[in-house]
């Protein structure tokens, strides 16, 4: 008889349990308090910096300062410009779908072209792929910064839409190994019906791995809305609302350094991503444990 | 008839030419652009190690000159040797650590034991969030909050904070990236773990085998593989790891922090191109150390792992 998972866990496993129990208050709490914070007003804070002063109410007065405050200056040839939270949640956006859109279908579509054809050449290229995968070479940033200014494509958005065709990694193996699982037998079939090679592409196989494609472009997405360091070296005059919390985190601007008033400016990058997690949690947590097996 | 003779004319069918105009067209830009990242890129940083720039600014062969010069920094200049150092016992540390821990995670995880789905999502939050505001909530967390509880609790003074003080800094550094990363890699393990045999997994809870022996016989042998390639990979951290400086300091980080990692992105991001050929010779040396350290590792999981037999 299949014993409980409970009378076959030994102590060991519940202070494990209660370990990662510690672990997850600790997650919670600092988000939180975070989130709390940025609704105190700074005398609050001074007061309790964890617990709220009783009465308390919401104070979103935070958030308009850290709006006023959320600048940025971009020194360009031609003269000295000064960005607003608008220009940067502009930016943000242009960012991330230039870098989630061509990216991902890329990756999908060179994905599906080397696991479809089965060639000598897409053999070969698989193997040298994961060859080049293993070789770790260090310290091109110099060789890359060269690169690009000496095609004057440096700090510009053709630099972002070109660089993300690019292919390879995490994602790649994941369409690959989705797209060789998609069932032979139904692509002979739309061949014998007449389907051609884009027909097939794009009507019988790409269907089938849309939700990894999905769960790849919103993850994906999430890491470029994050993503500061690119601005802080390719892109310096086009400041997203990332690497705009990262300036003002170090900001010395009056008020900027006020806690209350950086949870604020925190708060207002992690709000729109974090909702859209929660709302696609399950396929997101679920969809990527299942593609990771596939591999 | 009139299909063969054309395969005659042309060595392929009408079927295999159309695969390969679509494969061109569509595989072209792709292609071009992964040579330019994975070899062009490459080769130029190899390159650029051996050169200067000369007169007009045009780039000139400099022999080993770069070379001898980031050698003769690393041995003369005594804060490059201690951030070797500091780099190097971070990634054991971070090894060590993040092998072990992690691992035991997922394996809770994929054991389903009681609010397995609540930890997963909670332990995927540092994911979605920016580090740069997981980074800024800890600073005023560790400078202001701990120090004014500290004092007001237990009366014990912990001067400008943990982050700020001397003596505090390194070790507070260190236990929040370790702390970060007991969730790191849990879908991949989990996902890993989740291609378990069910069937040897009932034979050995009927035969009275613990979670524990489960664990170490069973699933570990299963998933070793693919968790060993996280460890090949890994040595690249030697010299790329930072702290997460950048996202809690800026450029400012003190000297007692920094890891060559740091090092590197900060001076070649303000570097003028004229230095671009050190930071390049720099960058292959760091490749000499690191690319036969991952074959060497690689072969030796391989070669010595547990089997699943």
């Amino acid at each position: 008889m299949k014993k409980s998972k409970i009378k076959r866990s030994s102590a060991a496993m519940w202070i494990i349990f209660g370990f990662l129990m510690i672990y997850a208050i600790s997650l919670i709490f600092l988000y939180l308090w975070a989130f709390y914070t940025s609704l105190k007003s700074a005398g609050d804070f001074l007061k309790d910096m964890i617990f709220p002063p009783l009465p308390w109410k919401l104070n979103f007065v935070n958030y308009k300062t850290a709006l006023d405050l959320f600048q940025q200056t971009i020194v360009k040839s031609d003269g000295v410009y000064k960005l607003g939270i608008y220009d940067m949640l502009y930016n943000s956006i242009v960012f991330c779908l230039l870098r989630t859109t061509i990216g991902t279908f890329v990756q999908w579509l060179m994905a599906y072209l080397i696991a479809h054809f089965k060639w000598r050449f897409t053999d070969f290229f698989y193997k040298l792929m994961i060859v080049i995968m293993m070789i770790p070479v260090m310290g091109t940033l110099p060789a890359t910064l060269a690169f690009w200014k000496g095609l004057n494509l440096y700090d510009t958005w053709t630099y972002v839409a070109i660089s993300s065709i690019g292919f390879g990694g995490f994602n790649f193996l994941i369409f690959y190994s989705f797209i060789r699982n998609v069932a032979n037998d139904t692509i002979e079939a739309a061949k014998i019906d007449g389907a051609g090679n884009f027909s097939l592409m794009m009507r019988i196989v790409f269907p089938q791995t849309l939700n990894a494609f999905l769960i790849l472009y919103v993850t994906t997405f999430i890491a470029n809305w994050n993503d500061y360091m690119t601005m802080v070296i390719m892109l310096p005059s086009y400041p997203s609302l990332a690497y705009g919390v990262y300036s003002f985190s170090v900001s010395s601007a009056t008020g900027a350094g006020l806690p209350p008033i950086q949870m604020a400016g925190s708060m207002l990058l992690v709000l729109p991503i974090f909702i859209v997690f929660m709302i696609f949690k399950e396929k997101i947590l679920g969809g990527i444990s299942v593609s990771l097996s596939k591999i | 008839m009139k299909e063969s003779v054309k395969k005659q004319k042309t060595g392929m069918t009408k079927e295999k030419r159309n695969d390969i105009l679509f494969f061109i067209a569509l595989a072209a830009i792709p292609l071009f652009m992964y040579f330019i990242g994975n070899f062009y890129i490459n080769g130029s940083a190899l390159v650029l190690a051996f050169q200067t720039y000369g007169e007009n600014r045009r780039l000139v062969f400099n022999g080993l000159n770069n070379f001898i010069a980031v050698l003769r920094d690393l041995s003369n200049e005594s804060w490059m040797k201690e951030t070797l150092l500091r780099s190097f016992l971070i990634y054991l540390m971070l090894l060590v650590f993040t092998t072990v821990v992690p691992l035991i995670t997922s394996f809770f995880l994929f054991k389903r034991f009681p609010m397995h789905g609540f930890f997963k999502v909670v332990f995927f939050i540092p994911n979605i969030i920016s580090s740069v505001v997981t980074a800024t909530s800890i600073k005023f967390m560790a400078d202001r909050v701990i120090p004014g509880v500290a004092l007001d609790w237990f009366n014990k003074d912990l001067g400008l904070g943990l982050l700020s003080e001397n003596d505090t800094r390194f070790g507070t550094m260190m236990f929040i990236r370790l702390w970060f990363s007991i969730g790191a890699g849990m879908l991949l393990n989990v996902g890993v773990m989740n291609t378990t045999d069910k069937n040897v997994v009932e034979a050995g809870v009927i035969d009275g085998c613990g979670l524990f022996r489960e664990f170490w016989h069973i699933v570990l042998p299963h998933c070793y593989k693919t968790l060993a390639l996280g460890f090949v990979f890994g040595f690249g951290l030697i010299f790329t790891e930072d702290l997460g400086l950048y996202s809690y300091y800026g450029e400012a980080a003190p000297q007692n922090l920094w890891t060559i990692g740091y090092v590197f992105l900060v001076n070649t991001k303000n570097a003028s191109e004229y230095l671009y050929p050190y930071y390049s010779a720099w960058g292959m040396l760091e490749s000499l150390i690191i690319i036969p350290l991952t074959f060497i590792a690689r072969y030796a999981v391989m070669r010595f792992g547990p089997s699943e037999e």
